[in-house]
């Protein structure tokens, strides 16, 4: 079966992570459009910044407790 | 619809940072996408409080839900019925929204999630496929 190339955030949420600030990604999520302490304050600098529907997670420096292992 | 996945940063039990290669969903609402990871160890579908509020969910206004996590830890929670986006899909989810779930994302478990799509896993690929069941 033919590889599909993965999405990968992990340059993207590094600079973010040491804070664990949530980000908003633009939708093919391979840039940061906006960030903030809050999920909601992501959300509302987003829609400052950009009409694109952004993709909102929080930067982790390490994921490994939420995916039970690595 | 092929999906592929996500490459996020994490370690292994030594402390070595690694990259994890994980299922991540987002899930479309009216303004914005929440990236949701498709875990099928999961019951039901788990979102921190913060995620509901800012779909304007009056989170405690929910059915009351205990659930219970690893260690046999119980984790109040309220679950609302919660109509949202995954690619030209509308359905609507069953979750639990906790104040104690303090997760980077949200979780797809199996109730509801797991009836409405049949997934297939293709780690080595890069993708897994998503299908109406």
């Amino acid at each position: 079966m033919k590889k599909i190339k993965e999405i990968d955030l992990t340059d993207l949420i590094r600079p973010y992570a040491k804070e664990n600030l949530w980000i908003a990604l633009n939708t093919a999520q391979d840039k940061v459009i906006a960030t903030g302490k809050t999920l909601k304050e992501a959300i509302d600098n987003a829609k400052k910044i950009s009409n694109e529907k952004p993709v909102l997670m929080q930067a982790v420096q390490d994921y490994s407790t939420f995916i039970l292992g690595y | 619809m092929r999906v592929p996945y996500s490459l996020i940063p994490s370690s292994t039990p030594m402390g070595k940072e690694i990259i994890s290669k994980v299922p991540l969903l987002k899930l479309g609402f009216k303004d914005y996408y929440i990236n949701c990871l498709i875990d099928s160890g999961a019951a039901v579908s788990v979102m921190p409080a913060g995620f509901g509020e800012a779909l304007g969910l009056e989170i405690k206004k929910g059915e009351p839900f205990i659930m219970k996590g690893i260690d046999n830890i119980n984790i109040p929670s309220y679950i609302h019925g919660v109509n949202f986006f995954i690619n030209k899909y509308k359905i609507k989810l069953k979750i639990a929204f906790s104040y104690s779930f303090n997760f980077p994302f949200g979780l797809l478990g199996r109730e509801d999630f797991f009836d409405f799509f049949n997934v297939d896993f293709h780690q080595k690929e890069g993708f897994y496929e998503i299908k109406p069941s």
